[in-house]
């Protein structure tokens, strides 16, 4: 669920490559990522996952001399990874340093990309407010998309003229529609959006979860599954096929995941552990 | 913002590291060549079973196999000792996900 949940999210990722080393194995001895040396140094600091039956192991922060200074349940929302992530950084500063190359001088819009990136919204749209450039002007916009300001949104967008960003600022506006829950609208901006777009799996995503909102489940299985043969594998398609398993699954419940189990999952992954995908339910600001 | 697609995924460190290894290897070979044909025939063939080589290596490491299925853009460091290094060397925090359910070789978790 990680992978197709939080680990998809486009902050956490940003955030987790800048100040983190990202990092996972098996804790079994069989398994393919099995790693004998992490199991050691996760054990030594977290004894119960040394044993045959472990409890749902957690992300643990961990410093190079073995110290848990954070941890965030396996099954965790996106809102309470990122939480997470930013309170043990900000708890321990001196892993939170800027590198050589971010500390250099560098444009307005540089400086406030990497705020953005490291969750410090207030600062990156604060340095944006007097930027022009279609991009600078997009962030800004896009800033205010994730705070629900429409108003603001559009005031950054109205000006933006570079063909490059079009189909981002219909998507970026979309999202007003998926927030007011008007589904009809919002898959109809969404149809506009091609192939070629960098937004195109998301498009496509997001057209099978207002299927399926607006009761037409065959439809939506049938767009995600299209979605997950016929492009390269992104957060998108992990959250489609999390989408999609959940659908087929119907409301079995399974409380155990077991790699012999028959595979529901187009990615061909053993299961989806924990709550279904929050899109399913529609807009959720802690999805 | 735009998407970007990133591919700077773990196994990719691997195989980048590895080719430069190899490349600096081959390299020391031709300066000892004593002529221009000799010198292009010996690193053909040295080229060629250095890549057999390093398909075999490849093939070998289940782990980086694994992780070149994850195209979320999150940059897993694999394995553990490259992954210490490496928050050592930056001065940051390991985040690491342990896997209780198994891991295949596709890169399924």
């Amino acid at each position: 669920m990680l992978r197709a949940g939080p680990f998809s999210d486009e902050r956490i990722i940003k955030l987790a490559n800048k100040r983190f080393v990202p990092f996972f194995f098996d804790l079994g001895n069989e398994g393919a990522a099995a790693d004998t040396a992490a199991r050691k140094f996760v054990v030594k600091a977290r004894p119960e996952f040394g044993g045959e039956m472990v409890p749902v192991p957690p992300v643990l922060f961990m410093t190079p001399e073995g110290k848990v200074l954070g941890e965030v349940a396996n099954m965790a929302t996106t809102a309470e990874v990122t939480k997470a992530m930013r309170k043990v950084l900000d708890k321990y500063p001196q892993y939170d340093a800027r590198t050589s190359s971010e500390s250099k001088t560098k444009s307005v819009l540089e400086e406030a990309t990497l705020r953005f990136e490291l969750l410090d919204d207030d600062g990156a749209y604060k340095l944006l407010a007097s930027e022009t450039s279609p991009i600078a002007l997009y962030l800004r916009g896009h800033i205010a998309r994730l705070r629900l300001d429409w108003r603001a949104m559009d005031l950054a967008f109205k000006d933006i003229k570079d063909p490059k960003l079009l189909d981002d600022i219909k998507i970026e506006r979309a999202y007003e529609l998926w927030t007011k829950k008007d589904y009809q609208s919002f898959q109809g901006v969404l149809q506009g959006i091609g192939k070629s777009s960098n937004r195109f799996s998301e498009a496509r995503y997001y057209i099978g979860i207002a299927e399926y909102l607006l009761g037409h489940k065959e439809n939506s299985t049938a767009i995600w599954k299209s979605l997950i043969k016929e492009c390269t594998q992104d957060p998108w398609v992990y959250r489609a096929d999390w989408a999609y398993t959940n659908v087929m699954e119907g409301d079995q419940k399974r409380t155990v995941l077991s790699p012999n189990d028959k595979r529901v999952s187009l990615l061909n992954r053993i299961g989806y552990a924990g709550p279904k995908n929050p899109d399913l339910r529609g807009p959720s600001p802690s999805r | 913002m735009p998407q970007t697609k990133s591919n700077l995924d773990a196994s990719q460190n691997w195989k980048i590291s590895t080719n430069g290894q190899l490349s600096s290897w081959r390299r020391k070979k031709i300066s000892c060549g004593r002529t221009i044909f000799i010198t292009g025939f010996y690193c053909r063939v040295v080229g060629i079973m250095l890549t057999s080589l390093s398909i075999l290596l490849l093939h070998s490491l289940p782990q980086a196999i694994g992780v070149s299925k994850d195209m979320t853009g999150l940059q897993w460091v694999q394995p553990f000792g490259v992954a210490l290094k490496a928050a050592k060397a930056q001065n940051r925090l390991l985040m690491i996900k342990p896997v209780a359910f198994g891991t295949s070789m596709d890169g399924g978790w």
